[in-house]
C-alpha cells in the first residue's frame, strides 16, 4: 500500500493511470486536440503531452463552456483521461466527467503537484480517495 | 447537499436515464460548490454548436430524446454552426441539424442566437435561470438583474429538471462589487463598449467591478458588446454601472466599508486597448465581420444607411459578413433592408457566425471588425491581422476594400 490522500469525490468510478500533472487549468475545448488527446494550447506547461489514459492532475477546467462536450468526444474515441483530480473543479469539467463517465475528485487534503514523474495513481471517485502505487 | 425524495429518486434512476444523468450533473456541481440545495429555474439557454459537440454530443442528445427526456422550462438555443435555410453540404453540417432537431424534440425554441435579448427572450429582474454562452451571463446578471451562473452542459441538466444548485450568482452576497472603476472617457459606439468590456474584464479579473462616470445610458447594443468582451477576459458573471444597472442602487452603491480607490480608465487607456486589439495597419482588407454578438435591427439599418449614402461602387471585393439571428433577419427583410445588403455584395447570415461556422477563415487573413470577441477569436484560430474600429469604419472598409486606419 502506498500513500493515500482524501478529497471530495464528485464523479464515481475507479481508475488507474500514470499521473500527468500541471498547476494550470485545462481547456478541453480548443486546448486539447479532440482527435489525438494531445494538449495544443500555446504556452501551456503540458503542450505536446497526451492526456489519454492518464490520471490528469490540474487546477480546474478553463476556457469555453463547450469543454464538457469536448471531454465526451475524447471519451468516445478512447482518448479521455482515466481520471481527473482538480484543486477546485468547475461546472464545465464536472458536467463533462459525468456525461463521459470519468472519475473526478477535488480538494485533496494534501497538494500532490510535486509527485515524481512516472507515479501511478489509483483514483476512487465514489470515495474521493487517491492512492499512490509504489 | 440536501436532495428531496423526488430528486433522490431521479438520481437513483427511478425516473429514467435523462433525469438521472441530469441530476448527477447538478448534484456533483452542488457538492463541489457546497450548495445547500437545488432551486427552481425558470428558463435555460443551451450552447449546442456542432463544432464543440461533435458526433458524440449529437448521440448524447438523441439518446436523451429516445429515452424520454423533455425540457420542463422555456429553453432557447445559442448560435449554431450552419444557416438553417442553406443546403447542407457536409456530414458535420448534417450533424449540427441532427443536434438542433434533438433539442427541438425535447421542447427547445430554435432561436439559434448568442443575442437572444433582441429576440424578446428576456428574463425578468430576480428570476433564477440557467444559461450557457458566457457572453449572456453578464448581461442577465448585470443589465436585467436576473440570476445565472456561467453554465456549460449543466444548462441541459437544468432544462430537463427545472433545477440548479444554489451557489454563485444565485446568492446575493456573491453579487456585490469589490472593485471600483471610474470611466473618464466618452463612449460613442459599440466598438468602444467592446474595448471597455475587454479592459474592465482584465482589470477586474475575478473581482466584481462597479463602473462610475458613464456619461450616457448605454443602449442594448452597447450592453451586449460590453458583456461579450467582459466575459472573455474575466471569470466573473456580473458587473455594475453605478446609478444605471438595476442592482447598482441596492448593491453596488452599498459598500460595507468606505468605497475603494477607483481604477481610472481614460482616453489613453482605451486607446491602448484599441492598439492591443488591432495588430494590422491601414491598407487592403480581406474580410469584414459585423455581428459578434448577433447584430440588431438598428445595426442593419445603420449599415443600409451607410451603403445608400456611399459613393463607392457597390461591387464589393472583400468578403463582407453581417451575422444576425433569424428574428432580426425576418424583420430586416420585411423592411427591405436585406435586398440592399445583398445587392451591395454583403453576406448576411442568420443562425450562425464566423466563430461557430464550419466555414473556416483563411490563415493570416486581414479582418476588420467592431468586436473584440471576434478579434480575439480570429487571432487565435487563424492568426488574423485585426483592423478594429466602429461599425461605420468597418462598412467603409467593406465598400472600398481599404482600411483607412
Amino acid at each position: 500500500m502506498g500513500l493515500k490522500y482524501k478529497g471530495v469525490g464528485l464523479v464515481g468510478g475507479r481508475a488507474l493511470g500514470e499521473a500527468l500533472i500541471t498547476v494550470e487549468g485545462i481547456a478541453f475545448n480548443l486546448g486539447v486536440d479532440e482527435k489525438t488527446g494531445i494538449v495544443i494550447e500555446t504556452g501551456h506547461p503540458l503542450l505536446g503531452k497526451n492526456i489519454a489514459g492518464r490520471v490528469l492532475v490540474c487546477r480546474s477546467g478553463k476556457g469555453s463552456t463547450a469543454g464538457s462536450f469536448s471531454l465526451l468526444q475524447l471519451a468516445k474515441r478512447g482518448l479521455a483521461p482515466a481520471a481527473i483530480i482538480n484543486l477546485r473543479a468547475d461546472a464545465v469539467i464536472i458536467a463533462g466527467c459525468v456525461i463521459a463517465e470519468i472519475p473526478l475528485v477535488h480538494r485533496l487534503d494534501t497538494e500532490i503537484t510535486d509527485l515524481p514523474l512516472g507515479t501511478w495513481l489509483f483514483v476512487d471517485g465514489e470515495l474521493g480517495t487517491v492512492e499512490v502505487l509504489s | 447537499m440536501n436532495l428531496t425524495t423526488d430528486q433522490e429518486a431521479m438520481l437513483a434512476g427511478k425516473k429514467g436515464w435523462p433525469l438521472q444523468i441530469a441530476m448527477k450533473m447538478l448534484a456533483a456541481v452542488g457538492r463541489a460548490q457546497d450548495a445547500p440545495e437545488l432551486i427552481p429555474v425558470t428558463s435555460a439557454h443551451l450552447v449546442i454548436d456542432g463544432t464543440a459537440l461533435g458526433k458524440a454530443g449529437g448521440d448524447f442528445l438523441e439518446r436523451l430524446v429516445v429515452e424520454g427526456g423533455r425540457f420542463v422550462i422555456p429553453t432557447s438555443i445559442n448560435a449554431i454552426a450552419v444557416d438553417r435555410t442553406k443546403p447542407l453540404k457536409t456530414a458535420e453540417e448534417e450533424n449540427q441539424i441532427r443536434i438542433l432537431e434533438a433539442c427541438e424534440k425535447m421542447g427547445a425554441l430554435p432561436s439559434c442566437s448568442c443575442n437572444p435579448f433582441i429576440q424578446g427572450i428576456v428574463p425578468s429582474f430576480g428570476e433564477h435561470v440557467a444559461w450557457s454562452e458566457s457572453a449572456t451571463a453578464p448581461y442577465i446578471n448585470s443589465v436585467l438583474g436576473a440570476r445565472t451562473n456561467r453554465e456549460g452542459a449543466t444548462a441541459v441538466a437544468s432544462a430537463l429538471t427545472g433545477l440548479t444548485p444554489r451557489y454563485g450568482m444565485h446568492l446575493e452576497e456573491n453579487r456585490r462589487p469589490n472593485v471600483l472603476i471610474r470611466v473618464e472617457t466618452d463612449l460613442a459606439s459599440v466598438d468602444q463598449f467592446s474595448l471597455l468590456g475587454a479592459l474592465v474584464g482584465r482589470l477586474a479579473a475575478e473581482r466584481i467591478p462597479t463602473l462610475e462616470g458613464l456619461t450616457r445610458i448605454p443602449s442594448i447594443d452597447d450592453y451586449v458588446s460590453f458583456s461579450a468582451a467582459y466575459a472573455i477576459h474575466s471569470m466573473s458573471a456580473i458587473y455594475h454601472f453605478s446609478g444605471i444597472t438595476p442592482e447598482a442602487k441596492t448593491l453596488a452603491d452599498a459598500y460595507s466599508e468606505p468605497a475603494p480607490l477607483p481604477i481610472i480608465i481614460d482616453d489613453d487607456a482605451l486607446d491602448a486597448e484599441r492598439r492591443k486589439t488591432a495588430n494590422g495597419k491601414e491598407g487592403p482588407v480581406d474580410v469584414v465581420s459585423i455581428g459578434c454578438p448577433h447584430a440588431s435591427i438598428e445595426q442593419l439599418r445603420e449599415a443600409v444607411e451607410k451603403i445608400e449614402s456611399s459613393t463607392n461602387s457597390p461591387e464589393i471585393k472583400v468578403k463582407f459578413y453581417i451575422h444576425t439571428n433569424r428574428t432580426t433577419y425576418d424583420i430586416a427583410e420585411a423592411e427591405g433592408l436585406i435586398s440592399v445588403l445583398l445587392d451591395a455584395g454583403i453576406t448576411v447570415t442568420a443562425d450562425n457566425c464566423s466563430v461557430v461556422s464550419y466555414d473556416k477563415l483563411i490563415k493570416g487573413v486581414r479582418l476588420a471588425t467592431n468586436s473584440t470577441k471576434m478579434a480575439l477569436f480570429a487571432k487565435s484560430v487563424c492568426n488574423a491581422e485585426i483592423l478594429f474600429g466602429s461599425t461605420q469604419e468597418c462598412i467603409d472598409a467593406g465598400l472600398s476594400g481599404i482600411w483607412k486606419g
